[in-house]
């Protein structure tokens, strides 16, 4: 996977998300009741826990900032024409840019999946997000591949279908139209 | 005593059905090993559901097997086509790589092939040797000194997983706060459920592993594609290695049996770290360092005899205290869960006949696993080929229904995507995810000792620092925090930058 984010950005956004873990646990805290008398309350680890990871949140955005600071005045000045041919050689083409976007399209694939596996059942369900997530990955996307790739996917839902519904006895989700709950 | 019960586990693990199992695990665990994304913590949160329906002999002997032919499987990637099947073979494409290149693919399989076998087999003796007693200490164990493990093992971890301290405390605090979901062990209080009545027993383990390690795995190499050409291999003479390079290379083999057992050990660290380390180590101390990253067959005695070594060392604090030593570990504690077994400090002595089935098992496995891929390693190499896109589409769809089918609710799937996002953006953002699953899975625990025991010496801390072995923890908790910039700054001078990551 290649990495985009510069060093700066990692570290800003590792302390954003203490900072969201804290809040979280902040407002965990506000709604807890004992029902026992204990010497450590059960919201005395939240909180502590809170209260740490926006100490270490901060700590590591303030680093950073500082750390980026002096290489930045360690750093020579560049010439413009050095600058313009890194720009360029930084420039991504339309494919490098859908190639960085895929697992984020994969995270809403899974989304969308699990939605409609509630409401139209696990084989039906399991088809639609095959034939995308392959499609989505295919190299090269010619029409007959995408045909092939989604009669793969209907197989493979179903064949996933009945070994674990029928063999192993689980109860994946099904619907009276889509799920092949009657198969 | 012990060889008794080592007798009855080998009287259990050759029976049809557990060499069955075994066979099944080891051929599973080399296929997934040998996938490039796939691992066998992949494989093995695949087979959940299965598990779940099988016999605890069998499934303990399939998992076994998962173990013993995962670690081993990456090395056929690492050398043919220079992409570590799993991050405890990144060393091993260091120098096998460049033997295939110069027409010593065999060579460079042979070796690894039969060093993987002979760091399992070490690391299985050495296994035996220390979980016995020490399980046998560890019954004795109150709550003080059980905090002071899960302490320690905590800020261990974070303190050697990732390039900087705060990360891993980032890493360690999230996995903690996400462990404290549900209602408290110790009072009944309902915490951080927001409401939601599904929550109240917690957030499930396994669904949560898989989000962190499948998901995250399968969606880090899901917009690429690393296969490279395949290099061919004639044919194995033997394992390709000469008597007198065996022997040139005894030191060698025994060091990276030390690097990989020791490392083992070290809960939440493994394999990944182990190869490194112990490449690292035969560099340093050779008489030719320049010799290795250019087709050395010392760097791969050095890597897969570490990396399986490492397998022995994580099921030490597994067996005897229920801490993982690995992410497999991980994972294979959740699935005896699902057994109805409780890993912890009893474990040993309660479900001794499972202990001594999974020692004859590994034994019996890392042999399996010898012959398999002796004899059978084209049929492995062939899986370089097939399709990702198909492969990885399919796994995650299997991802989904291991989470459902633990609890039939898909509410479990929701949990495994909620991880896989939460794991990617921390590989992202460059924070270690094993202080997290760690913190995850002994952070409520931790919490528990700590809140047992000081009810017990009235809100005291001074007995925990009375008690030997809970001031022993503590105080090495307090120095492996200490220490943490020093490791960490070793870390990154390492050839990859980055040791202490987890598999």
């Amino acid at each position: 996977m290649k990495d985009r984010l510069s060093p700066l950005m990692k570290d800003v956004l590792s302390g954003i998300l203490a900072f969201a873990f804290a809040i979280w646990l902040l407002i965990g805290c506000g709604k807890m009741s004992s029902y026992a008398s204990n010497l450590l309350k059960p919201d005395f680890l939240p909180r502590a826990l809170a209260w740490l990871l926006i100490a270490l949140g901060a700590y590591t955005i303030v680093k950073a900032v500082i750390l980026r600071r002096k290489e930045r005045a360690a750093a020579t000045v560049q010439a413009p024409e050095e600058k313009k041919a890194e720009q360029e050689s930084g420039k991504r083409t339309k494919a490098q840019i859908f190639n960085d976007l895929v697992p984020y399209i994969t995270f809403v694939l899974i989304g969308l999946y699990l939605v409609l596996m509630q409401a139209i059942g696990f084989a039906v369900s399991s088809s639609l997000y095959l034939m995308a997530q392959i499609n989505l990955l295919e190299q090269k996307r010619t029409p007959k591949r995408i045909i092939i790739n989604c009669v793969i996917s209907i197989a493979v839902a179903v064949i996933v279908f009945l070994i674990f519904r029928k063999g192993f006895g689980m109860h994946l989700p099904t619907h009276r139209w889509g799920g092949l709950g009657k198969f | 005593m012990f060889f008794q019960n080592l007798l009855l586990g080998f009287q259990q693990c050759l029976t049809w059905g557990c060499l069955l199992w075994l066979l099944i695990g080891v051929v599973l665990g080399i296929s997934f090993g040998c996938i490039p994304g796939l691992t066998a913590t992949v494989a093995l949160t695949l087979c959940l559901p299965l598990i779940y329906t099988l016999d605890l002999n069998l499934a303990v002997s399939l998992i076994i097997g998962m173990y013993a032919g995962g670690c081993s499987g990456g090395l056929i990637a690492a050398i043919l086509i220079n992409v570590p099947g799993t991050p405890a073979n990144i060393a091993t494409a260091y120098d096998g790589h460049p033997m295939a290149l110069r027409g010593e693919a065999a060579k460079a399989m042979g070796t690894g092939i039969l060093y993987s076998f002979l760091g399992g087999t070490f690391s299985f003796i050495a296994l035996f040797a220390i979980a016995g007693p020490l399980g046998k200490v560890c019954e004795t164990f109150g709550n003080r000194e059980l905090f002071a493990i899960t302490f320690f093992a905590l800020t261990l971890v974070s303190g050697l997983a990732g390039k900087s301290l705060n990360k891993g405390l980032i890493a360690m605090m999230i996995g903690v706060s996400l462990s404290l979901i549900g209602i408290s062990a110790v009072d009944g209080s309902p915490r951080l459920t927001m409401g939601l009545s599904k929550l109240n027993n917690g957030l499930e383990m396994i669904p949560a592993l898989i989000g962190f390690y499948a998901v995250t795995e399968l969606i880090k190499s899901c917009n690429h594609d690393d296969r490279g050409e395949i290099m061919q291999f004639t044919k194995f003479k033997g394992f390709g290695i000469s008597m007198k390079e065996f022997k040139e290379q005894i030191w060698n083999f025994f060091r990276s049996c030390i690097i990989g057992t020791a490392i083992g050990i070290m809960p939440g660290i493994g394999g990944a770290t182990s190869n490194l380390m112990a490449y690292m180590a035969a560099k340093n101390s050779s008489k030719t360092p320049e010799k290795f990253g250019t087709g050395y067959v010392g760097g791969i005695v050095a890597s897969e005899t570490a990396n399986n070594a490492a397998i022995g060392g994580a099921m030490v604090p597994m067996l005897c205290l229920g801490i993982p030593g690995d992410g497999f570990s991980a994972v294979f504690i959740g699935a005896l869960m699902l057994q109805g077994l409780n890993p912890g400090p009893l474990f040993m002595s309660k479900s001794s006949d499972v202990v001594y089935l999974m020692y004859a098992g590994l034994l019996v496995a890392n042999t399996m696993t010898i012959l398999i891929e002796y004899f059978f390693i084209r049929a492995f190499i062939k899986l370089l080929s097939v399709p990702k896109h198909m492969l990885l589409s399919v796994v995650i769809v299997l991802t989904m229904v291991g989470a459902i089918g633990i609890n039939n609710r898909v509410f479990d799937a929701w949990t495994v995507l909620i991880f896989g996002i939460l794991g990617f953006a921390m590989t992202k953002f460059d924070i270690p995810m094993t202080p997290t699953i760690l913190g995850f899975i002994l952070g409520a625990d931790c919490e528990q000792y700590l809140r047992i025991a000081l009810q017990v010496t009235q809100g005291s801390f001074k007995p925990f620092f009375t008690t030997p072995v809970s001031c022993v923890f503590i105080i090495g908790a307090l120095l492996s925090l200490g220490l943490a910039p020093w490791f960490v700054k070793r870390a990154n001078r390492t050839p990859t930058g980055q040791v202490y990551e987890e598999e």
